[in-house]
């Protein structure tokens, strides 16, 4: 066995492993003992609850370079629809997702700023606006979508929200044509010049959602953790507000990030005792896998961990920067994927971006199949209650546009979104439009988001 | 040559102070703007004038360039393009360098009123140190080395660099990373607070078999330092696939010739009983000087007919590990782990409680002000002071715990963290920045971390502006300015990318991509501290290779795993940065070269001259049909590219650069054919200049040595200063290039330049914030 087939099989060993300790030995802290469904009743759902009472949850996942048509375009309008071959695995799902034709970002055109669809697309996918181009000074983007809801409705769970993503590293020098690179990595945005940057080492997500050391002292090296943490916090505010008083006004935004920064981690500390660490048998997963399925499965299996624990019940997940020159030795393919995307309708090329298509629709399969298998307290399965946002801020690669967008929104929304329809647009329709409508179900109404012109009600 | 900067400037500043910069009056400014009116009708107008506006750069009509006078942007457009001949296009008339030159002086005083002299500078957000700063800074404060590539995200960078103050966010999911790495740091220090008692290796080491009635004696001997009572521990196991009831193993050991104990291994008892191994520990009371300790065994075997062979027919093998010794046991001579030495400068802990505080608070005053430096107040200590009693006088608490608690306060402070600056007086539209921030600075360009003992002391003294020429020198000498060569080339270069870049070559292998890393930083810190010439960096006719790297450039006469400068034969087509594989392979696909990616390479990297964006609506570059056939090769394909004309204009100027080294392959391996097709080099540039070799196009971009030396300044400015650079900044800019090429290019030169520039050494003043209150400069000034 060379090392590199020594070091994958133990990282498969790893990720077996850890698969074989979660499900059985998860528990669900406080669910349970919680459940009170309240539509018997006549009242309003919670916010960020269903109507029957479990936790409602959100997750965007994003892949780079928009798709070829071809094979990803289902056939027919409505419930009577068939999904193409780049979504074939997706089949068995069928019933439980909705494939729209026809949203648009219209923050990722440029508006005059001419070249750099890849960083606006990235940038604007989840947040509906138009990213200011600069190469560093000045970021300006929106507040992404998953950080509005994580404001609302994040305290009730003990992570108000998840970021995830594959990008170990990044590529040096510059970003997409005069973009910072800030705009094509990041998904989240709290603020508009505060990208959240994302994680893609499993094992430090393990440890945020489980804590760390052996199974038995997490909770108790949890709780020292914290108690150790208030005993500095009242240090550095201070120190952070003598700064604030010293520093010109450009200066007050970073200190003010760090202030922010600071009064999470003191939320944090509050709320433990409410948020007990959730129990797993499971041990950590080693650093990151060698191969990019692994990785990709690995970050889905905690993020449906991360869920069925109620950890939090909002995520971002970037497969891959959009933009991504990836190549798919898995696949066969030695190309860059950015690259391939330009395919200038040349069928080879075009016939690799398809394969690429149905590669991250099958990882997606996988991670929804895996909600679906779970159970919530009153039967339904966690992929009921839930609304996974899968798509990509191009559409054609090869031409960069940026309507057309091939979006999936899986899972029901606790009952209240019409799954196993192909919805097709006569117009373009603002993608923070099914925003809107998204947050809507967790309770908050808001009349705009980004570029929406309203609610969208066919969802 | 280094010119007396450090006193020049402080002149400037003095200059600047007294004049209280003004804005031109009016009527000045409209004679001076048909000044510069003058040259772009000349040279200009035609294309970008009277409703023209060829690359969005419109000049308005003639007479009424008044009215375009306030766009920073624009005019800092045309003053790029003027400035590295980019415009006029070749095939329009050109001014001479005199016109060029005056035409710059004048945007620099018309547009920018920057008046000669008068220092320059422009805002630099507050720094958050980057990952590898966050390293450094860290070991070189504690001693401890904390991985910040597998706990923190990647940094966002800006203008190609993650030193820039814009981009260097702040949010929550990173603070919490702060917190468990502050964790894990103190966490490590306070564990290095526990001494350990000596062990003594033991030497000479032998087996006899069948001696003095033994069937195996071990013998080891041990040098003991201290006399005094040590411990003595063994191991003997009967290992192996062996029968019970095979008999017993009688075991002495034996210091200096004398029994310190007897054990025994009985395997006659019975299955799933047996006891096959004894872990015997002694006290034994040694002088100083050599010890002999042996293991001696006797194996007993029971007769052959009452051995229950079963299933197994071995002898049980005998394994004695070598005795380990440790001591003396009244812990006299206990040491402690490297960190500890960083912290606990004095020791371990006093007894009483008021002198555990004394030296917590000389620890943490020592750690924090060089953690944040600049000096602490006595307020600072003394909140400081309180963080280590809320863990030291809780319940269990430790002198260790609370120092290491303080310790983790220090590494999550914005103080910390925040690469704040102060100022001093300020007169004028700029302030110098005060002695500790320039210390600071200085080492975070050079070492990518915290200033030294010497930078700090300089600065306590107010002396290191006088002093920054030797300080740089020092600084360069330093090991550690190998964290600016990895981390400035690794970025400008990009060969940071070259370990993980996709590449899909079997050949190709993970030795190779290190050395193609090594050779290029090599290369480069070669350059640097041996303060050679720029332009060596393109025409070097040596370079940096082992056996592995040297073999894939199929260079003959290179041995070894250590890399080594090797004189280049003119065959091997190789020397200077353009050939290196680093370069080559991180600006071509995972399966081909890109000659577009390598054009914008050399055009962005090299000669500083970077193209516009593409427009939005590519059309297909590498799928260009001629007459519905494809193309052969990627030139064809290239130029059937360039006859649209949207695209002609900046492919004109990349291709051909790219072009010219298709020579090598898409990981840097020479070849002179491509699928049989021999491959052609040769082109000519937008300027005229035209190559048909490696060679020429080569010895065509050692002529742009002023582009060279421009590009390698600003880039190096940028990394250093944390922005972008400004238009206001190109008359210093030009200055130093101008200094430069007078005085032979070298690199360390250059970089000493920058740091006796205005923009390293001030700031725009930031009037009423920005600097100490009067309270808080006399606190600091106050020396405990």
């Amino acid at each position: 066995m060379t090392n590199s087939e020594s070091i994958r099989a133990r990282q498969q060993s790893s990720r077996r492993n850890f698969l074989k300790g979660m499900g059985a030995l998860v528990a669900l802290p406080a669910l349970e003992a919680f459940w009170n469904p309240v539509t018997a009743l006549g009242m309003e759902p919670a916010a960020g609850m269903t109507s029957a009472g479990t936790p409602l949850r959100m997750a965007f996942v994003t892949f780079p370079n928009g798709v070829n048509y071809k094979y990803w375009k289902p056939e027919g309008i409505g419930s009577d629809f068939t999904l193409n071959n780049s979504m074939a695995s997706l089949n068995p799902l069928k019933d439980k997702l909705q494939v729209f034709s026809g949203f648009a970002a219209d923050g990722a055109r440029s508006h005059g700023d001419g070249a750099g669809d890849h960083a606006r697309a990235n940038a604007a996918i989840l947040t509906g606006t138009h990213p200011r181009k600069t190469s560093g000074a000045d970021i300006s983007c929106g507040v992404s979508i998953d950080q509005v809801a994580a404001r609302e409705i994040g305290h009730q769970t003990r992570i108000p929200s998840l970021q995830l993503s594959c990008e170990k590293s990044r590529v040096s020098g510059n970003c997409d044509s005069g973009y910072s690179c800030a705009y094509q990595f990041n998904l989240s945005w709290a603020s508009p010049n505060l990208p959240v940057a994302a994680e893609s080492n499993p094992r430090a997500v393990f440890e945020r959602l489980f804590g760390s050391g052996s199974p038995g002292q997490r909770q108790a090296s949890y709780e020292a953790r914290l108690a150790n943490r208030r005993s500095i916090l009242d240090y550095v505010m201070e120190d952070a507000r003598r700064m604030s008083r010293r520093v010109s006004s450009s200066d007050q935004q970073k200190i003010d990030q760090y202030l922010t920064s600071i009064r999470t981690i003191e939320q944090q500390i509050q709320q433990a005792e409410s948020f007990p660490l959730p129990e797993t048998g499971a041990t950590a997963p080693g650093g990151v896998p060698g191969t990019y399925r692994e990785h990709i499965d690995l970050m889905f299996d905690l993020l449906a961990l991360s869920f069925e624990t109620d950890s939090t019940r909002i995520a971002t997940f970037a497969l891959a920067h959009e933009g991504s020159g990836r190549s798919f030795p898995e696949l066969g393919i030695s190309e860059g994927h950015h690259y391939l995307s330009h395919h200038g309708s040349d069928q080879a090329k075009t016939d690799k971006i398809a394969k690429i298509d149905a590669y991250y629709a099958e990882r997606l399969s996988a991670f929804l199949t895996k909600l679906n298998s779970i159970r919530e307290v009153d039967g339904s399965t966690l992929l009921d209650n839930s609304m996974i946002m899968y798509g990509c801020g191009i559409g054609d690669g090869n031409r960069h546009n940026h309507d057309d967008l091939p979006i999936i929104v899986a899972g029901g929304a606790g009952g209240t979104f019409q799954t196993g329809r192909h919805v097709k647009f006569s117009k373009d329709v603002p993608l923070s439009n099914l925003y809107l409508s998204m947050i809507d179900r967790y309770g908050i109404k808001m009349d705009r988001f980004g570029d929406s012109t309203e609610v969208l009600k066919d969802v | 040559m280094f010119l007396n900067c450090s006193r020049m400037l402080l002149c400037l500043v003095a200059v600047t102070m007294a004049i209280r910069a003004t804005r031109p009056v009016l009527a000045e400014e409209t004679s001076s703007v048909k000044a510069g009116a003058a040259f772009l009708e000349k040279y200009c107008y035609d294309c970008h004038g009277n409703g023209g506006n060829d690359g969005q750069v419109a000049l308005g009509n003639e007479g009424e360039l008044d009215k375009v006078m306030g766009d920073r942007v624009l005019w800092g457009r045309i003053w790029d393009n003027v400035l590295t001949k980019s415009m006029p296009p070749a095939d329009m008339p050109q001014p001479s360098d005199e016109e060029r030159q005056a035409f710059s002086k004048w945007v620099a005083e018309s547009v920018y009123h920057l008046e000669e002299g008068r220092p320059a500078t422009s805002r630099v957000v507050i720094r958050r140190l980057n990952r590898p700063e966050y390293h450094y800074a860290v070991e070189d404060l504690l001693g401890v080395s904390f991985s910040v590539d597998d706990n923190f995200p990647p940094d966002d960078t800006g203008y190609g660099f993650d030193t820039i103050g814009d981009v260097l966010t702040i949010p929550p999911s990173l603070m919490e990373k702060y917190f468990l790495a502050a964790e894990e740091i103190s966490e490590k220090i306070r564990e290095s607070a526990i001494s350990h008692m000596p062990t003594i290796n033991g030497s000479k080491n032998k087996t006899d078999k069948d001696k003095d009635g033994y069937s195996e004696i071990r013998q080891s001997e041990y040098y003991v330092k201290y006399e005094g009572d040590y411990e003595l521990a063994g191991k003997v196991e009967a290992g192996g696939d062996f029968s019970p009831y095979y008999g017993t193993i009688e075991i002495a050991l034996v210091v200096d010739g004398k029994d310190i104990g007897n054990y025994r291994i009985d395997t006659t008892k019975k299955e799933g009983d047996i006891s096959n191994s004894v872990s015997p520990v002694e006290k034994v009371h040694l002088e100083k000087g050599n010890h002999v300790v042996e293991i001696r065994m006797k194996e007993n075997q029971v007769p052959e007919d009452q051995i229950n062979r079963g299933e197994h027919n071995d002898k049980p093998q005998i394994k004695a590990d070598t005795p380990r010794l440790k001591g003396p046991l009244d812990g006299s001579h206990n040491y402690y782990d490297g960190p500890f030495y960083r912290v606990f400068t004095e020791g371990a802990a006093p007894q009483g409680r008021d002198e555990q505080t004394a030296y917590a608070g000389r620890i943490l005053d020592r750690l924090a002000s060089r953690a944040f430096r600049r000096p602490l107040t006595k307020e600072d200590l003394d909140r400081l002071l309180a963080v280590y009693h809320l863990a030291r006088d809780q319940h269990g608490g430790t002198f260790e715990g609370g120092v290491s608690q303080g310790i983790m306060a220090i590494l999550v402070s914005p103080r910390f963290l925040l690469r704040e600056e102060l100022g001093t007086e300020p007169e004028g539209n700029v302030e110098a920045i005060d002695e500790f921030s320039l210390a600071s600075r200085l080492s975070f360009f050079l070492w990518s971390s915290l200033p030294d003992d010497e930078l700090f002391g300089l600065a306590k003294k107010g002396e290191l502006r006088a002093h920054l020429k030797p300080q740089v020198e020092r600084m360069i000498k330093d090991a550690k300015s190998e964290r600016f060569v990895q981390n400035f080339v690794g970025q400008w270069l990009m060969t940071r990318d070259v370990l993980g870049a996709n590449k899909a070559d079997k050949e190709f292998s993970y030795q190779v991509r290190q050395g193609f890393k090594q050779e290029t930083e090599m290369f480069f810190g070669h350059i640097l501290r041996e303060n050679r010439p720029i332009g060596e960096l393109i025409s070097a006719d040596y370079t940096f290779l082992n056996e592995p790297l040297a073999e894939f450039y199929g260079i003959n006469g290179v041995k070894g795993r250590q890399m080594q400068k090797t004189q280049l034969d003119p065959q091997s087509h190789r020397g200077g940065l353009l050939t290196q594989g680093s370069i080559l392979m991180v600006t071509s696909n995972p399966n081909r070269t890109s000659p577009v990616k390598r054009g914008k390479f050399i055009l962005e990297n090299i000669l500083g001259t970077p193209p516009p964006p593409p427009p939005e609506l590519v059309p297909d570059l590498e799928d260009a049909k001629k007459d519905g056939k494809r193309p052969k090769t990627l030139r064809e394909q290239l130029a059937i590219h360039r006859e649209d004309s949207s695209c002609a204009s900046c492919h004109n100027r990349m291709d051909p650069l790219g072009l010219a080294l298709e020579n090598f392959d898409f990981v840097g391996r020479y070849r002179e054919k491509e699928r049989d097709i021999p491959i052609d080099p040769g082109g000519k540039l937008v300027s005229g200049r035209s190559f048909s070799s490696l060679e020429e196009f080569k010895a065509v971009i050692a002529e742009q040595d002023r582009l060279f030396i421009r590009c390698l300044v600003q880039k190096l400015m940028t990394y250093a200063l944390g922005r972008g650079i400004e238009p206001e900044d190109n008359p210093t800019i030009e200055a130093m290039v101008d200094r430069l090429q007078a005085n032979g290019s070298h690199l360390q030169t250059a970089i000493e330049m920058i740091v006796e520039s205005s923009q390293f050494q001030m700031r725009p003043n930031l009037s009423e914030t920005g600097s100490l209150s009067q309270a808080e400069t006399k606190q600091i000034g106050e020396v405990r």
